[in-house]
Order: structure tokens, then C-alpha cells, then sequence
């Protein structure tokens, strides 16, 4: 497993991933700069990241682990590499997991840019209160975790297409209702890919809609959404490797 | 040659699943505003009074507009793969058409698809308002307006997308891009009258509407030159 | 170097001074191609030497840095359009839309040249693909794709065709329906070929005239039969008591070596090769086998692309 990871890092290496990712944070970064904020000290804080939250969790961060997942299997599917692959002595389910595993690090290195960009931001201001690494840090942890059913499935439509595009087409489809789903109190809770956005931003900050839902509702939704997903990718792929 | 041109990418594109994307995205805006008013009906109708139809085409509109950015994205995107993925450049252009021609013959594609995409979605307006019991005096020129204006104004996008989509075989950067562009038009409010990514939301909302969409057909223009400029002068890998 | 002329005094296609430049280094060097009408020109070369650079400049796909191509008497530059109408091409792998059946593929190149239906119809049969016309191109054998590749590039009537590695992938049974493809070509639709391969032994059998293109400089170019006169001929006799017989050659002036019991000597005409039989049938030798040795034409090749057989 180590081994199938190494390679794809060293796919990745030299890939155009690197300039994206700051894409997202730099944006969130702007936006909690120069957003007008109602209140002070520490509430500063939570409406700051609320914010950031909005801007990166509302359609950019489901969308980039579409990319993610795309981009991984790119490699395969441009060179018939697929078959390089699965060639190896390896099982075709770890070499499945690696690429899943490749995803969530790279969102956990986006993550982690947008906990810079919160606190850079934050600081910019020059807001009194210390930065709330630990409120920021479980934002950041909670958006990454809300990430993993999508990327699960995202996976699964990029190994089945061939072109870039194709999955990209069906992460929007999913992706695009959370503009209507997100202020549904009944909805919100359900929908994996609104998720990440209400784990990311801090409760009872903005009331209303979903986002003062439990914490317990949300990780049945997106655990459950998560083996059902990997699941259905897991037997596609194994399948078709065979 | 014109038609020609564009015979020859329709015939590329037969049962491909492009043409099922160009339908996707009004079917599923509207499908989701059927959703929506199914959920809330009594609400929206109350919070729209007098003028149902101004209602409809406000949620409809929020809704096109990310679905229009992303969705010019992923079609010029789509359109520019085939050729990548048959390794068809070295081909086409090695045949007594001009590069003008085989640019063109792409952009024009994507720009049909995305017309009749904004026809599609303005017959389903029609049909969802008219299905809800909506008053039988359709405002046309408002639906016209929120139809098309929009697709104007998002021409220097579909440019953009197309060239850098034509360009390059991996359509990583440009589908990224894209999605920039659909997550920066989500904050048009924010923006200054001059930036590109708010003039499709002015081409739905606000009075200079016109003079948004005709802002949106000259950068287009211009970036389509640019584009072509660049195409021109490549080598072919 | 002895260039064949037309009788016209012009070539079909022609490069003066033909260089690409890429990052700053020539991959492609002061190139003269000269093509006559009617001849299957074998452009050969290693790999990396600069063939398919040439040839993407000769369909307008690059720019050249430096020098013009000149193609029916006019340039290439200018009448890019013109020239191209009459010039088929098959540039590395076949370009194809697997999702599109044989006919369909061609018939997007058909729309694209203006050419009536029926020649979808005629090119299809010549590479015999009209079985499989109506499946999807992306279920074709490796074989079938490069057929389909020739046929796109037949579909014009052109009077010029250009094959990029056209046996590349295919089995020998594939390899041999090819070159007989190609070789009836140039008499029965009188279609010159310009056909590029880093096979010496595939070329041998096609070409009419050759061009050897290494590190990007053109270092060889003339007819095959010219090439293959560069492979010296020696003989070689098996005889009795063959050190006598060796020093007696010497004596008589001839460079001639001996390994064990052969004697081998350079570029004899018939009538030395009688008179040497002659003399050691004469001093009582035996003789057992007279046999013509050539070098082959691929170490000839190996020698010029290799350590710096330039002429």
C-alpha cells in the first residue's frame, strides 16, 4: 500500500494540482479580509470563519475533490495505463484505496491552506481575540471528513469515464442543489454533498437553515453515504479489473 | 463553409454524451425548481404577491447562473476532448481547411449546444409557470431577456474556455478554471461594473442589462481573437 | 551525389535549406528533399532523427525556423490550401473517433474535403475494410485502424501520400498487406508516396529512392539501387589446400584474405572471378564453392547513421 501511494505522489509530483490548490484558500483568504463583520472579539472570530466557511465549503471544496478524483485517474486513462496497473502484483482493491487515500490527503493539504488562510486572515484585521486554532482546526477537520463520501463517489465516476469532463459533469449535478438545499432545515441534514459545508461552519453562528443540526445526524449521513459509495466503486472496479 | 464545419462536429458528437449534457443542465434547474416550489409553494407565492412570474424567473435565474458557468466549462471542455482523445489535431489540420475553420467549427459547437441549452431551459420556464396555474399573460420580453442576455454576457467565458480547452490536451487546468469562474460568479454582488464574472448576473437583474450583455459580446469577440491568434501560430504535437 | 531528375525538370516535392529550431537546439538541419513523381521515397533514419519533425513541416503542422517547402511547383507556405487538397497523410499513430463507426470516420473527412460519397466507398475497399466499415472504429485490431488510417488518407484522390511509420504495430501478415498496398499505389492511381521508417528492411522492399536523415542532417539521398551498389560485393571460394592457394592469389596482385579454408576477395568483376577459378583449378586445387558475399545494406546503413558515414 505504502508503495501504490509513493507512486501516485510521484504521478502528482510534477502535475499541474499544485497550482490549483491555492486557488480556493486565496479566495476565502479575500473574502474574510475585507468582509463586514457584525460583532467583536471572539465572535469576530466565528463570523470570520463562517465566512471562509461559505465561501470554500458552499461549491468550491465539493468540486475540487471532483478535480482531485479526475486528476488522479487521468494518468491511467491517458497513457492505457490501466492495464500497466493492474498488471502489477498488486490487488486491484489497494490499488483503489491508494488512489482514494491520494484524494483525501490532498484535501487534507487543502484543509490545512484554508486554516492558514482563516488565521492569516483573521490577523490581517487585526482582531483582538488569539486565533481559535482549535475552533478553526475542527472546521477544517470537519469539512475534511464531510469530503470522504464524495470522494468516494467521485472516484468511482472517474475511473468509468475516460474523459476529464464526464465526472466533473456528474459532481456539478450533486453539487449545484446545495444552493437550494443548504437553507432547507428538513433537506440539509440528508444531502452528503452539502455536508462539508455545514461541518464547516461553526454553530450557532448564522441560524438558520440545517446548520444547527447534530453533530450525530451528520456523521450517520455521511458514514453511510461514504460505504455506499466506496462500496458500488470498490465492486466496479474490481470487477472491470478483471 | 460555415455549415460544413458544423455538420462535421454534429456528426462527431453522435452518441456522444455531450448532446445529454446540453439538455442536463435546464432540465435540472428546472427540475429543481419543481422541486422547490413543490416543497414551498405556498410561501414563494405569498413572498412573490402579485407578480408570480417575476418570482419564478428570480429562482430560476439564481440557479441558471452557476449552472451556466460551470456548464460552458464542461462543454467547450467536452467538445475540445474529442479531438484530444482521437488524436485528431494532427489529422484535421493536416487537411485543406483553415486553422480559422477548425477554431471555429469548436466554438461554434459549444455555442450552439449552450443556445439551445438557454432555449430549452426558456421553454421549461414556459412550461412550469404555465403548469403552476401562473397567470396566461406570459411577460415574453422578461423571459426572453433572462434567457439569452445572460448567455451574452457570458461569451468572453465560452471563449476562454474554448481556447484553452483547444490548446490543451489535458483539460485539467481549464475545467479548474472554469470552476473559478463559477465559484468567483457566485460573488458578482461584491464586484465593480467592470469584471467579467458579474455581467451575466447584471444581464438577469439589473437595468443596464443590455449594456451588460453587449460588454459580454465584445470581450467575447475580442478574447475569441486572441484565442484564434494563439491556435494560428502553434505547432502540433 | 547523383540526383535522378524528371523528365520535366522538377520535382513533386521539394525543402531548401529546410531547419527547425526547438529550445535552441536544430533537430532539424539545412534539409534538401528532393521527390520525384511516381517514386515511394523511403525516409529513413534512427529514432530521434528528426523524421517526423520533417515531416509534421511538410504538412503545415510546425513552422519551419528556416527554409521553404515547395510541393506541385508551388510553395507550401503560400498555398498551404491548394496543395493540401492533393496530399494524403498518415502522421505516426492513426488519428481516429472511436466512438464513430469506419464509414463515419470518413465520412468526416469527406465532408471536410468536398469529395463525392462514393469515394468512402472506393478507398474502404482498396485497404479492404468494407466488412468492418459499420462497426465502432474503437473495436478494430491495431491492423484495422491503420487501414482505416491509409483509407482516410486515399479519400482525397491525392496525388501525394505521406506515411509516417505506416507498419508500425502490425504483424507480419499485416506488415506484408502494406507493402503490397503500397507499392501497387504509385502505378495504379499514380500517387507518389513519401512514406518515413526507422526499418531498413521494410524500406528495401518498397522504396524507389532513399533520403538518410540523421542527428537532423540529411546525409544520404538517392536511389536504392545506388544504396545497395555501396554494399561491396566480395567472393568468396572454398578450395583445397587453401594456404597455397592464398599465397598464390597474393602473388598474383589480389587483396585477398584467407579464414581457414576460404579465401575471400574484394570486388571482383565476372570476368577476374573466371580467370581466379581458372588459375586454381589449373595449379590442381580443388574447388568447392564460389559464393558472393555482400554486406548487407543494413550495416551500409548502420555505418552512416552510426559512427559518421557521412558522404
Amino acid at each position: 500500500m505504502a508503495r501504490l501511494l509513493a507512486s501516485e505522489w510521484i504521478k502528482l509530483r510534477r502535475s499541474i494540482i499544485w497550482l490549483l490548490l491555492p486557488a480556493s484558500p486565496l479566495l476565502a483568504f479575500v473574502a474574510c479580509w475585507r468582509s463586514s463583520l457584525d460583532s467583536g472579539g471572539a465572535q469576530a472570530w466565528r463570523e470570520v470563519l463562517a465566512v471562509g466557511a461559505m465561501v470554500h465549503g458552499y461549491l468550491f471544496l465539493p468540486l475540487l475533490v471532483g478535480i482531485f478524483a479526475a486528476l488522479l485517474c487521468r494518468f491511467e486513462h491517458a497513457s492505457g495505463g490501466w492495464k500497466q496497473l493492474l498488471a502489477l502484483p498488486v490487488r486491484p482493491a489497494a490499488v483503489y484505496g491508494a488512489k482514494l487515500a491520494a484524494i483525501m490527503a490532498l484535501a487534507a493539504i487543502l484543509q490545512l491552506l484554508m486554516c492558514a488562510a482563516i488565521a492569516g486572515a483573521g490577523l490581517l484585521r487585526g482582531l483582538d481575540a488569539p486565533v481559535p486554532w482549535g475552533m478553526i482546526g475542527m472546521s477544517a477537520f470537519g469539512g475534511w471528513l464531510a469530503c470522504l463520501p464524495l470522494a468516494a463517489l467521485q472516484l468511482l465516476a472517474s475511473t468509468a469515464f475516460q474523459s476529464f469532463a464526464a465526472p466533473l459533469a456528474v459532481n456539478v449535478v450533486f453539487t449545484l442543489p446545495n444552493m437550494l438545499v443548504a437553507n432547507s432545515r428538513d433537506f440539509a441534514p440528508w444531502y452528503p454533498w452539502v455536508q462539508p459545508l455545514l461541518a464547516m461552519v461553526p454553530q450557532d453562528t448564522y441560524g438558520f437553515g440545517a446548520f444547527n443540526v447534530s453533530l450525530e445526524t451528520l456523521l450517520a449521513v455521511i458514514g453511510g453515504s461514504f460505504l455506499v459509495f466506496l462500496c458500488s466503486g470498490l465492486l466496479y472496479f474490481v470487477r472491470r479489473a478483471v | 463553409m460555415i455549415g460544413r464545419m458544423l455538420s462535421v462536429e454534429l456528426l462527431k458528437i453522435r452518441r456522444k454524451l455531450l448532446w445529454m449534457l446540453a439538455a442536463l443542465g435546464p432540465v435540472g434547474v428546472i427540475g429543481l425548481q419543481a422541486v422547490n416550489y413543490g416543497l414551498r409553494y405556498d410561501y414563494l407565492m405569498k413572498l412573490y404577491g402579485d407578480s408570480p412570474w417575476e418570482g419564478l424567473l428570480r429562482q430560476v435565474g439564481s440557479l441558471m447562473l452557476p449552472a451556466l458557468f460551470i456548464g460552458l466549462a464542461l462543454v467547450a471542455s467536452m467538445s475540445a476532448g474529442i479531438e484530444h482523445q482521437a488524436g485528431a489535431w494532427k489529422q484535421l489540420l493536416a487537411l485543406p481547411v483553415t486553422r480559422l475553420q477548425v477554431f471555429g467549427g469548436k466554438v461554434m459547437l459549444s455555442l450552439l449546444l449552450l443556445l439551445s441549452s438557454c432555449t430549452l431551459l426558456l421553454l421549461l420556464t414556459l412550461g412550469m409557470g404555465l403548469l403552476l396555474g401562473f397567470d396566461p399573460q406570459v411577460p415574453w420580453a422578461e423571459i426572453v431577456r433572462q434567457s439569452y442576455l445572460p448567455y451574452l454576457a457570458a461569451l468572453p467565458f465560452i471563449a476562454l474556455q474554448s481556447w484553452l480547452s483547444i490548446v490543451m490536451a489535458n483539460q485539467a487546468l481549464p475545467l479548474t478554471v472554469g470552476t473559478l469562474g463559477l465559484v468567483l460568479s457566485m460573488f458578482s454582488v461584491l464586484m465593480p461594473a467592470w469584471m467579467p464574472w458579474g455581467w451575466p448576473d447584471r444581464a438577469v437583474r439589473s437595468a443596464d442589462a443590455l449594456q451588460a450583455a453587449g460588454s459580454g459580446l465584445a470581450l467575447g469577440v475580442l478574447v475569441l481573437l486572441i484565442g484564434y491568434a494563439h491556435f494560428a501560430r502553434k505547432d502540433v504535437s | 551525389m547523383k540526383m535522378m531528375k524528371q523528365a520535366s525538370g522538377s520535382w513533386l516535392l521539394e525543402t531548401k535549406g529546410l531547419t527547425k529550431k526547438l529550445g535552441g537546439k536544430a533537430v532539424v538541419r539545412d534539409v534538401d528533399l528532393r521527390i520525384g513523381e511516381g517514386d515511394i521515397y523511403g525516409f529513413l533514419g534512427p529514432n530521434g532523427a528528426g523524421k517526423t519533425t520533417t515531416i509534421r513541416m511538410l504538412l503545415g503542422l510546425a513552422k519551419p525556423t528556416r527554409g521553404g517547402v515547395t510541393v506541385f511547383g508551388k510553395s507550401l507556405a503560400a498555398n498551404r490550401m491548394e496543395i493540401l487538397r492533393h496530399v494524403g497523410s498518415l502522421v505516426e499513430y492513426p488519428s481516429y473517433y472511436g466512438h464513430l463507426t469506419g464509414t463515419e470516420n470518413l465520412e468526416v473527412i469527406r465532408r471536410l474535403l468536398d469529395v463525392p460519397k462514393e469515394r468512402i466507398a472506393e478507398a474502404l475497399s482498396i485497404v479492404r475494410l468494407e466488412k468492418d466499415a459499420g462497426r465502432a472504429v474503437k473495436g478494430y485490431s491495431l491492423g484495422m485502424k491503420q487501414r482505416l488510417g491509409i483509407a482516410a488518407a486515399l479519400l482525397g484522390n491525392p496525388r501525394l501520400l505521406i506515411l509516417d511509420e505506416p507498419t508500425n504495430g502490425l504483424d507480419p501478415a499485416g506488415i506484408q498487406e502494406m507493402r503490397e498496398l503500397i507499392k501497387s499505389l504509385p502505378g495504379q492511381r499514380g500517387v507518389t508516396i513519401l512514406l518515413s521508417s526507422h526499418l531498413l528492411s521494410e524500406v528495401e522492399l518498397m522504396a524507389t529512392k532513399v533520403g538518410i536523415i540523421r542527428s537532423g542532417s540529411l546525409i544520404y539521398q538517392d536511389s536504392i539501387a545506388s544504396l545497395k551498389a555501396r554494399t561491396a560485393g566480395r567472393i568468396r571460394f572454398s578450395v583445397s589446400e587453401p594456404e597455397d592457394a592464398w599465397k598464390r592469389l597474393l602473388e598474383l596482385g589480389f587483396e585477398a584474405e584467407r579464414d581457414q579454408s576460404r579465401l575471400t576477395v574484394g570486388g571482383a568483376a565476372d570476368r577476374t572471378v573466371a580467370s581466379i577459378v581458372a588459375e586454381l583449378v589449373r595449379r590442381g586445387h580443388s574447388v568447392y564453392r564460389v559464393e558472393e558475399e555482400r554486406s548487407s545494406l543494413e550495416s551500409v546503413f548502420l555505418e552512416m547513421t552510426g559512427t559518421g558515414g557521412s558522404l
